[in-house]
């Protein structure tokens, strides 16, 4: 517990869903790019988000007897270099390939805008929370009053 | 019933004028001592913020969830505690007041 | 009354941090509330407040000022999404406002008792 670090989970918190709507906007627009820099279509983007938790030694030890509170989420946006494109039958589009195929990006706009919706309440969540740590905070220095 | 002169004020008298007007006279358990006094009040005053912290602590680890009676009993413990601060300062008094007297 | 007071500041202290730390994990349920397979956890604040309780009420009780250590549990029966995750925000939203009305109501009990000795203190006849 600290007064000074307790600000810090819901920041990240904010920045985690912050980095999860860019990477909605940037799928949505770029749902229909046939060609990028790499010649391919655009490929998806995806955040992945994972607890940050205590790294030093003794905690690590503490981890066994006794789960430790996490620190908040940390993001990465990666990319799925795996992923199949979605293919449209266009036999007369330019880049059709021998069986008349075209590749998609695999982005599902319906989908990128269910998740916009979880991100944007999300986020206003982590603000609740910051609002309630802060009053709680005012309400502390209250006593000395 | 008969008017003593007045005269020194002694022990004796005082407790002639207690029996003529209470009708009994001054023995063990009606004899108030001074120090009685403070104490009960004290010990009442006790009892409140006992109660009041208790009342507290149910609400706290979630035994219940009787927020008024929080509330209620801490404004009758203040009020209580004005009571009682009081009954000292008359008490202090009174006692200053016995001392001064001329015997 | 002193020694009582001591005891009680004790009560008053683990109280305020406890339910501190529940707003910590509280933050923490929330920040990660889109990661996969993550859980959603509590502390056993009022298990640790009632043992206290009952610890002070004891014969040779003294106070420790130090600090309650929590277990960190993971809560039951939520369902739990296509990732993994189990936390549903509503519920830590009502979970972060009760918490938020207690803190404030153990503020305030505080600083009624501290006012409590104080009226004791200066209202003091020469």
């Amino acid at each position: 517990m600290s007064f000074i670090r307790a600000l810090d989970i819901s920041a990240n918190g904010l920045y985690a869903q912050k980095k999860k709507m860019e990477v909605i906007s940037q799928n949505i627009a770029n749902a229909d790019t046939l060609v990028t820099e790499n010649g391919e279509p655009y490929r998806k983007q995806y955040t992945l988000m994972s607890e940050i938790r205590d790294r030093d030694f003794h905690s690590a030890l503490d981890n066994f007897s006794q789960p430790r509170n996490g620190k908040g989420v940390s993001v990465q946006v990666i990319t799925g270099m795996q992923e199949p494109f979605k293919m449209l039958y266009d036999p007369d589009h330019p880049l059709a390939n021998e069986e008349g195929y075209v590749r998609m990006p695999n982005v599902n706009t319906t989908e990128e805008m269910i998740d916009m919706l979880a991100a944007t309440r999300a986020y206003e969540a982590n603000v609740t929370v910051m609002d309630a740590t802060k009053e709680m905070f005012k309400k502390t220095m209250e006593i000395m009053k | 019933m008969a008017i003593n002169p007045v005269g020194a004020i002694s022990p004796q008298s005082i407790e002639q004028l207690y029996k003529d007007y209470k009708g009994e006279s001054i023995n063990q358990s009606n004899r108030i001592q001074f120090g009685q006094v403070l104490n009960n009040a004290l010990e009442t005053m006790n009892t409140h913020v006992n109660t009041t912290q208790e009342t507290l602590e149910n609400i706290i680890s979630g035994k219940s969830d009787d927020l008024h009676q929080y509330i209620i009993e801490s404004e009758k413990t203040s009020a209580n505690l004005q009571l009682t601060l009081q009954v000292r300062n008359k008490v202090v008094d009174a006692y200053n007041e016995i001392m001064r007297m001329q015997v | 009354m002193i020694t009582d007071l001591n005891a009680r500041l004790d009560f008053y202290r683990k109280g305020l941090e406890g339910l501190w730390t529940r707003n910590e994990v509280i933050s923490n349920n929330i920040a990660n509330a889109s990661t996969d397979n993550f859980q959603s956890r509590d502390i056993n604040f009022e298990k640790v407040m009632n043992e206290y309780m009952s610890k002070m009420r004891s014969e040779d009780f003294s106070p420790d000022h130090g600090r309650f250590k929590y277990n960190i549990e993971y809560k039951r029966g939520l369902p739990v999404n296509a990732n993994g995750n189990n936390v549903n925000v509503d519920k830590e939203m009502v979970s972060l406002a009760e918490n938020q009305m207690k803190y404030d109501l153990m503020t305030q009990a505080l600083k009624y008792q501290l006012n409590l000795f104080n009226t004791v203190i200066s209202e003091s006849k020469g």
